[in-house]
């Protein structure tokens, strides 16, 4: 195949424009892209699902971004011009928010998608950040502005008070009914920059997502900032130094289409036959193993799990279903993090690590749903670094692994620094809340008339335990909320465990706030009452410090289970009523001789304190 | 066959609790029925020779007309059943006039189970019975000047509101009556019943576990200190008394059920004819089996579910002839029922103890 001229390279890349859409949850990100798509003729409409980015069923259901694509758009614009347009999408979670952060960094230009009703929002500002951090350019677009309650004039002043952002130049759009779709697309081509980077420099192509294809092994989506990638390339990656031979280049569009080559400014893929996700790392870079680039790109990083919690199959004959389940979804989460876990009293799991609870909740639902598992999880953890008497330093992500008190010279806990919005009449409610989860207030400052952000630095421990649920409540869901990890520090921590019949249940040891515990306790043994099913014989449940019982309740025994009817001759009655008794049992755990439900072990999660 | 039950699916009113075979039907509807009935009935002539007992339920059989009545027995007695020294007819208290008494009576029914569930105004009304106190205690009388002595009251405990000083007025009144049989049942909630929705929409609250089980623990004390013998878990009878059909039932004979919603066991097979009327009456206009369904019989299981609900339990070596096997071999965790209290075994027989009378189903779910 004849090399591309220098010329022909440079002339296509003045004509690409890489972008992503950030917005807050909700906001319209996803029905943005697709009319993009539409209206750029890239997909049918009967091609197209409703939201066809989000290619998970479960980003569907939920409305979210999880997985990250990148689509290939050909836009004719009103001079007869071809531009390619690259269109990057970003999940929409704080728990990826370095994925965004370097989906970001693969672009030149960022639309900025608020609701015309809604306003600005906790993850609009830290996406801003994000975007600014990138220095990308912002097109502010303000959607939804055929809703009955949309307030443009209002949201313009916003973008030009908060975000420090021209609001007169903000696109008004209505995704849903099409309009203003024109306007952005002409935006693009005549405001976002043509991507930098020389054709002849050493190849630097970023890695901002992976996807895992049976046949093809993993297959990284690459943005090329300097340099050309084609078939048969010897490449490295930078961080981790694997290497392989391109088999293939290509766009997506967003059917995957080989390409000779990829050029400065190219958004695509590579296939090279990698087996593992682990050596494809978001944030890395590619480049050739013959005139390789001197340095990395920057701002990669590993990632680190920051939430963990045991899952164990309810049917311990599918420990290795389970194990299978896992390997096959960390094909396309790199993030996913796992190791065996044994506990007593749910037998052989696995202890996971998540970047945060949403991901968590996606695993889980993903191992449920498409594996077909059923699992128990347990309550979920932070990582505690542990300086011990001896000087030595543990790490913990288990509750259970927490050693002994006297062993121990100082427990720190990661904090992160919180960022919450709210209506101004909220600011006395979750103020008082952040105080209660141990928060320690930063700053305040009011950024309408209306409205404040508020600043906290709070343990991550209480974000995990039920901080979401509670600022949904004492808002009325008028406050948003974003975070990002700050730092560790050393708190008055304790290991609290729980006793069932006189037995020590490590599935249910928690970490808490040694001024919470008697509180928390009292909550825990109180709500395993209600769970857990009354037995022949009455079981104590009790919460214990260092061995000290601090709270106890007391399940009362089983008075009265007979079937008094006789129903005339029909047995088989009794045997449906027995049997659905005997399910019941089925799903729960022996602890000792208690039967023990699943919800149990997640019972610490939902609390009336 | 040794055990004969007919069905008769019709009711002036829906009590809120019953999930049985039913219909409140017009007079002529029930004569097509009855015709049908006689139909089965005839056509099981070979299989009833050896017939012991016969129970009439329902539904309500006392809202069948001296007409219908007369046909049903013209029809047992066109069948030349011999061996019958028992015929139970169960009645809606309202319905046991004079003259219904003497028409029982000289038919040849020697026992009627009478629907009382209980002696309390207010509960009657809430369980939608449409008769009153004052009527059982006047169809108790009617039977017994009738000539007809050996007389059941069906009672009901733990009825949602109930307190244990209503159902100690309940059990004077109904020891006062002078029956040789009381059934004392707690109350069931089943689904698609008036009841069960009065319970999920929160109009009436359930009785609790723990009064339910003093309320029985009530039902067991006074009863037997009145001379009643504790015969099954809900039953109670005078010496000699004992429901002869149902014991069969408990003791794994065969019996037939006719008439819709009826269960049969028969040999090594256990099925159920059609619950609507409609569709029975089609089936047998058309010469069709009535048959609904079959089912399992688990010979072992089956014994045990139904034999342990006697008081005097069952015959642990008759079980090892029966199946050829030990009863503790073929339903291991029975030994740990045993060591945990529910079970004992005296004179050979594996019985409930006091304790596990009240949780039967945990020993039943071990098998």
């Amino acid at each position: 195949m004849a090399k591309p001229s220098i010329e022909a390279v440079k002339a296509h890349q003045k004509t690409i424009r890489n972008f992503s859409i950030i917005a807050h949850i909700d906001h319209g990100k996803s029905t943005l892209a697709d009319r993009i798509l539409e209206k750029t003729k890239s997909i049918t409409t009967r091609e197209m699902k409703a939201q066809l980015l989000d290619s998970m069923d479960l980003e569907r259901e939920r409305g979210i971004t999880i997985k990250l694509n990148a689509v290939e758009i050909k836009y004719t614009h009103t001079n007869d011009e071809i531009y390619t347009l690259h269109l990057i999408d970003t999940p929409g979670h704080v728990d990826f928010a370095y994925e965004v952060s370097r989906s970001l960094a693969a672009c030149e230009t960022a639309l900025l998608v608020i609701d015309a009703a809604q306003g600005i929002e906790a993850q609009t500002m830290a996406n801003v950040y994000l975007a600014l951090d990138n220095d990308l350019e912002i097109i502010p677009v303000i959607n939804k502005i055929d809703l009955p309650s949309a307030n443009v004039e209002a949201v313009k002043k916003d973008i030009e008070d908060i975000l420090g952002i021209p609001g007169e130049d903000a696109i008004l759009a209505s995704a849903k009914e099409g309009k203003g779709i024109d306007e952005i697309l002409d935006r693009l081509v005549s405001h976002a920059p043509a991507p930098k980077g020389e054709p002849e420099a050493p190849l630097q192509a970023l890695i901002f997502d992976s996807l895992y294809d049976p046949y093809r092994g993993v297959i990284p989506s690459i943005r090329v900032v300097e340099g050309m990638i084609e078939k048969g390339d010897t490449i490295r990656m930078m961080a981790n130094e694997k290497e392989y031979t391109v088999l293939e280049v290509g766009v997506n569009t967003p059917k995957q289409q080989p390409r000779d080559y990829l050029g400065p400014g190219d958004v695509g893929y590579v296939v090279a036959s990698i087996k593992s996700v682990e050596n494809v790392r978001v944030g890395d870079t590619i480049t050739h193993i013959e005139n390789p680039a001197s340095a990395p790109l920057p701002g990669y990083r590993e990632l680190t799990p920051m939430v963990f919690c045991g899952l164990f199959p309810t049917d311990a004959n599918r420990y290795n279903d389970l194990r299978e389940a896992l390997e096959r979804l960390k094909l396309n989460d790199a993030s996913l993090k796992y190791e065996p876990e044994n506990s007593q009293a749910l037998g052989f799991g696995f202890r996971t690590g998540f970047l945060g609870m949403l991901h968590m909740e996606i695993v889980q639902e993903r191992l449920e749903r498409e594996f077909n598992l059923e699992l128990i999880a347990t309550a979920p953890s932070v990582i505690y670094s542990v300086l011990m008497q001896d000087g030595s330093t543990k790490i913990i992500d288990n509750p259970s692994d927490m050693p002994e008190p006297q062993f121990i010279e100082k427990i720190e806990e990661p904090f992160v620094a919180a960022t919450i919005m709210c209506p101004k009449e909220y600011v006395g409610n979750i103020m008082e809340l952040c105080q209660s989860k141990r928060g320690e207030f930063n700053t305040m400052e009011y950024i309408d008339d209306n409205r404040v952000q508020i600043l906290y630095d709070l343990p991550l421990l209480e974000i995990v335990y039920d901080f979401f649920d509670k600022l949904k409540s004492s808002s009325k869901g008028y406050a948003s909320f974003d975070y990002e990890f700050r730092k560790r520090r050393a708190s008055n921590l304790v290991k609290m465990d729980i006793l069932i019949n006189g037995e020590k249940v490590d599935a249910l040891s928690v970490i808490v706030h040694r001024e919470f515990a008697f509180r928390r306790g009292k909550a825990i043994v109180d709500k395993l009452k209600e769970i857990i099913p009354r037995h022949m014989f009455e079981v104590p449940v009790q919460a214990s410090i260092n061995n000290k019982i601090i709270a106890r309740s007391t399940i009362k025994a089983m008075r009265k289970n007979v079937l008094s009817k006789c129903y005339g001759g029909d047995i088989s009655r009794k045997k449906k009523l027995l049997e659905k008794q005997k399910e019941g049992k089925k799903r729960m755990k022996n602890v000792g001789n208690v039967e023990v439900p699943q919800e149990a072990f997640l019972s610490v999660l939902s609390l009336d304190e | 066959m040794d055990a004969l039950y007919i069905h008769i699916p019709f009711c002036a009113q829906i009590c809120a609790y019953c999930d049985f075979a039913k219909e409140v039907t017009k007079v002529d509807k029930r004569k097509t029925y009855m015709q049908n009935l006689f139909s089965e009935l005839k056509h099981h002539t070979q299989a009833l020779t050896q017939v012991r007992s016969i129970f009439i339920g329902g539904g309500t059989p006392s809202l069948l007309d001296e007409a219908d009545l007369r046909g049903l027995f013209k029809t047992l007695e066109s069948m030349g059943l011999d061996t019958v020294k028992d015929i139970t007819i169960e009645a809606n208290p309202s319905d046991v006039t004079k003259d219904l008494a003497h028409l029982l009576y000289e038919l040849g029914v020697s026992r009627v189970s009478l629907g009382a569930q209980s002696f309390n105004e207010a509960n009657l009304k809430f369980l939608k019975r449409t008769h009153t106190p004052e009527a059982i205690k006047q169809a108790v009388i009617n039977l017994k000047d009738a000539g007809i002595e050996n007389i059941n009251l069906d009672m009901l405990f733990a009825i949602p509101n109930q307190t244990l000083e209503d159902l100690n007025r309940d059990i004077d009144l109904a020891l006062k009556q002078g029956v040789t049989h009381i059934s004392y049942y707690s109350v069931i909630v089943e689904d698609n019943t008036a009841l069960s929705r009065w319970l999920e929409q929160g109009l009436v609250a359930p009785v609790s576990e723990f009064l339910e089980a003093s309320m029985y623990e009530t039902v067991i004390k006074r009863l037997k200190d009145s001379g009643f013998k504790h015969y099954e878990i809900s039953n109670f009878a005078k010496a000699g008394f004992e429901s002869i059909h149902n014991t069969m039932v408990w003791e794994s004979h065969d019996y037939l059920g006719v008439g819709t919603g009826a269960h049969s066991k028969w040999r090594n097979e256990r099925f159920y004819n059609v619950r609507s009327i409609k569709k029975y009456n089609e089936r047998i206009e058309n010469a069709h089996s009535p048959i609904a369904d079959h089912y399992p019989y688990e010979p072992m299981r089956d014994f045990l579910l139904m034999g342990l609900r006697l008081m005097r339990g069952i015959d642990m070596k008759a079980f090892e002839k029966r199946f050829d096997v030990e009863v503790f071999d073929a339903f291991p965790p029975l030994r740990d029922c045993v060591e945990s209290g529910l079970l004992k075994q005296e004179d050979g027989r594996l019985k409930f103890t006091h304790k596990g009378l009240f949780l039967g189903n945990e020993v039943f779910m071990k098998l």
